[in-house]
């Protein structure tokens, strides 16, 4: 009989007097890979507090490693030994691996510490995985791959029974995904759990044992490795097929014909060398990169924070600049908390796009009422005094394409726009993305992982260092390996 | 979301850091009540008029160091710049050089020292207490080396009397309409200080880059460019209370301005400008200037020791910015709409 590792039982958690989890059961066995897809991520937030804090709950109760730890009638407010890894590195800057390993844990008896010695201790877990890190970088130094893989070691060393991933798809490259799949069945056979926390089903079927469905604090459903088919979320996406089968089908007057609004022509900046591609008009480019640091070199090209050393940047056929440059505009992945101004009320924040264009907007009340009359109807009357903080995430998200449109760029640069985003909330992004399509703004998403891009893609480039290595045309989408979301669609419909 | 206008008053409250604005007046005026009732004294037309010339130094001060607190930094060497501008300004003049000229080099001097504080900060990202703790060294150095490490000698004694009493009534003895020139420089340093931050594309990239310094920039803000603005604007607050306190003194003082920097943070935090950045009124500035000079002024016309005065304000400013961070932890914050 397989031993089980962490199980909730009816678990109904209250926040604020608002029900977070709602009768959430969930069990995990020993060397199981549990999968948790996200159709909504509602309650999210509150389910990863309980696994690591035990919390005082409103019913239930929560079992880790074959004993009670939580419950509704006692609390103790004790951690759990559980890993948790995500966006944010739990690991301490300014250390090295290996002290962050060793050092930094409970238990750790040692006053001297001794470099060679943990060096020495570490070097054949590293081995075991076939992962070659030096014991003695910096944390800071690492890439995000390289981050997840020593947190995961780190639990290991810890003894933690249970580890979650958590959305870990969209920090890094399909390559580096396949092979963390493959250090998490390696410690899965070992005996540790792991709990994979997914917004995409495609992601789950490809490692896991079991899946769980969670949808508003729920777990709706739990199914096995030979229940897992892709007809089983039929019921749950099948407004977002519908709108993204309807995009497809549909022909948004894009034609490979018309003329490129933006070239780059054997761009290069730190690392990446030769970057020459072309947007259309109305076009939705995709750029995927293999390499994550490759991916990091554009995103500081794109955020300004890196040069470019050679090659250039063609706007209907003149040289421009990047920086500072008003026909292009660039949006941060989790636009919601990174793009808004939360001092400056909502009439501020989408002045800023129109700033660019027409910079006495601020003393112009005239040009601001018109704003307000135009934008009145969709957003609200009382939108505009509002601040961002007052709004829910949809209408921030609204807030930060509607500032866009207002600023009539000719090319848009999305960082890994769904990143994050749960379906609805994904859904909502995708037809924020068609709207700019619909007003013939290019749209260039720049993604490690395709997440839902190629339901919107008319190219898809790879890139790494040296440039630009394949170009795929919307035609070939359905040979895409079956892991991209959406692929389906094409391979399919012949779409 | 509903489609009825909100009134005026109700918008007027909504705007961020009106609500510490209106507190910090609030305060001011309970205070200044309070402690007319102690010492009726303090409600005399003369006691206003002093009150108001002293406030002066303290709004302008204050003006300096909210603009750069706005944009999330910190201006240490503003208090140095004061001590550079008098020493600079008395020594030319104790020489005989016009006052014009005088008034000129002390501009272009604090100008300097804000340009280089807006470009370490802005162009070279380098921490701002640490950029401006290394411009206050070196313009406290200037103001000291300027004249030789002492105080200079009665500005009168260079250009003569009636242009060092033109140059002191101007800067602050002198009056129109029965109140102080130094207190009409400052207003209108702040009317325009006002204008810029609220009407201006600048003063919206100001309070963008202390909201959202990432977003600022790939909303097309040039971070360098204000940034320095921003020092600049520091400067030439810092460089006219310099003048004033060489004007006050009729001479130059090698440790003029000292601590100016803190008094400035104080006025503005009083006032609601978070030392996050980002949020913050000059209004609020206004009001947390008039609610340190009344305390000032109040406590010594009570007779308070020194020693309690500086710590009731060091107590009021800790609440300031107490509150300040307890309202951005959403403590007080109001519901988010669904």
């Amino acid at each position: 009989m397989r031993r089980e590792i962490f199980r909730m039982e009816r678990v109904t958690y209250i926040e604020q007097g608002i029900p977070q989890i709602e009768d959430f059961n969930l069990q995990i066995y020993e060397g199981e890979i549990m999968g948790l897809l996200l159709i909504n991520a509602y309650g999210i937030q509150a389910f990863l507090k309980l696994l690591q804090v035990n919390l005082p709950l409103y019913d239930g109760y929560v079992y880790y490693g074959g004993t009670m730890v939580n419950s509704w009638r006692s609390f103790g407010k004790s951690h759990n030994r559980i890993s948790i890894i995500q966006t944010q590195s739990s690991l301490a800057e300014g250390l090295r691996v290996s002290e962050n390993i060793f050092v930094m844990r409970h238990g750790f008896r040692q006053r001297i510490i001794r470099p060679t010695l943990l060096k020495r201790q570490l070097e054949p877990f590293f081995k075991d995985i076939g992962i070659d890190i030096s014991a003695d970088t910096y944390v800071e130094n690492l890439t995000v791959f390289e981050r997840i893989v020593v947190e995961i070691l780190r639990a290991v060393i810890l003894g933690h029974r249970l580890i979650v991933l958590c959305e870990v798809s969209a920090m890094i490259s399909r390559a580096e995904l396949e092979k963390l799949h493959e250090i998490i069945r390696h410690y899965a056979e070992q005996g540790f759990s792991f709990l994979y926390i997914s917004l995409h089903y495609e992601e789950i079927l490809q490692i896991c044992n079991r899946a769980a469905f969670l949808t508003h604090g729920r777990i709706q459903k739990v199914i096995r490795k030979p229940e897992m088919e892709r007809g089983i979320l039929k019921n749950c996406t099948e407004e977002y097929n519908q709108m993204v089968l309807g995009h497809l089908k549909s022909s948004r007057g894009f034609s490979e014909n018309k003329r490129a609004v933006l070239s780059f022509r054997e761009a290069s900046c730190n690392g990446l060398e030769n970057l020459s591609f072309e947007i259309i008009e109305g076009e939705c480019l995709v750029l995927q990169s293999f390499s994550h640091g490759v991916f990091q070199t554009l995103v500081g090209l794109l955020k300004e924070e890196e040069d470019m050393t050679g090659g250039c940047i063609l706007m209907e056929g003149k040289e421009v600049a990047f920086r500072n440059n008003k026909n292009i505009a660039v949006l941060q992945d989790q636009p919601t908390k990174t793009m808004i101004f939360p001092e400056l009320n909502n009439m501020d924040n989408l002045c800023f796009g129109l700033s660019r264009r027409v910079s006495r907007i601020w003393s112009s009340q005239k040009i601001r009422d018109s704003i307000r009359q135009e934008y009145g109807k969709e957003l609200g009357e009382d939108f505009f005094s509002l601040y961002p903080d007052q709004l829910s995430e949809r209408q921030k998200c609204r807030l930060i394409y509607t500032r866009i449109l207002l600023q009539r760029p000719k090319v848009v640069f999305c960082i890994q726009p769904f990143k994050g985003a749960d379906l609805p909330h994904r859904m909502f992004i995708w037809k924020m993305l068609t709207m700019l399509l619909d007003k013939k703004i290019a749209v260039v998403i720049l993604a490690v992982n395709m997440a839902d891009s190629i339901s919107l893609a008319d190219r898809l480039l790879y890139i790494n260092a040296s440039g630009v290595t394949e170009e795929i045309a919307r035609s070939a989408f359905g040979k895409l390996p079956a892991i991209v979301p959406w692929q389906y669609l094409y391979e399919e419909d012949g779409l | 979301m509903n489609t009825t206008k909100q009134n005026p008053w109700k918008r007027l409250i909504g705007i961020r850091g009106m609500g510490a604005a209106l507190t910090a007046f609030a305060g001011f005026i309970i205070l200044y009540i309070a402690f007319g009732l102690i010492n009726p004294a303090v409600f005399s037309g003369q006691n206003i008029m002093n009150l108001l010339r002293s406030m002066s130094k303290y709004l302008l001060i204050g003006i300096a160091q909210s603009f750069i607190l706005i944009t999330g930094n910190i201006d240490l060497s503003i208090g140095s710049m004061v001590g550079m501008s008098a020493m600079i300004s008395a020594t030319m003049m104790a020489k005989g050089f016009h006052p014009a000229i005088a008034i000129l080099v002390s501009l272009v001097s604090c100008l300097a020292v804000g340009l280089i504080n807006g470009f370490l900060v802005g162009k070279f990202r380098l921490p701002p207490f640490i950029a401006t703790l290394g411009t206050m060294f070196v313009a406290r150095g200037i103001a000291y080396m300027v004249n030789g490490n002492r105080n200079t000698d009665a500005i009168a004694t260079g250009i003569g009397k009636e242009a060092g009493d033109n140059f002191q009534n101007f800067f602050y003895y002198g009056s129109v309409f029965k109140i102080y020139n130094a207190f009409w420089i400052a207003l209108i340093v702040f009317i325009i200080m006002f204008f810029i931050l609220s009407k201006t594309r600048t003063g919206r990239h100001i309070y963008a880059i202390g909201s959202n310094i990432d977003a600022a920039k790939l909303s097309g803000v040039n971070i360098v460019a204000t940034t320095t603005k921003v020092y600049l604007v520091s400067a030439v607050c810092s460089c006219l209370v310099g003048l004033i306190l060489c004007a006050q003194a009729g001479m130059g003082n090698m440790e003029a301005g000292l601590s100016y920097e803190m008094y400035g943070v104080a006025a503005g935090v009083i006032g609601g400008v978070s030392p996050l950045g980002g949020t913050g009124l000059l209004l609020g500035t206004l009001a947390g200037s008039a609610v340190w000079q009344t305390l000032e002024n109040g406590l010594n016309m009570i007779g308070a020791q020194v020693g309690i005065q500086r710590l009731v304000i060091g107590i009021i400013v800790v609440c300031a910015v107490l509150l300040d961070v307890v309202v951005r932890n959403g403590q007080f914050g109001r519901k988010k709409k669904s």
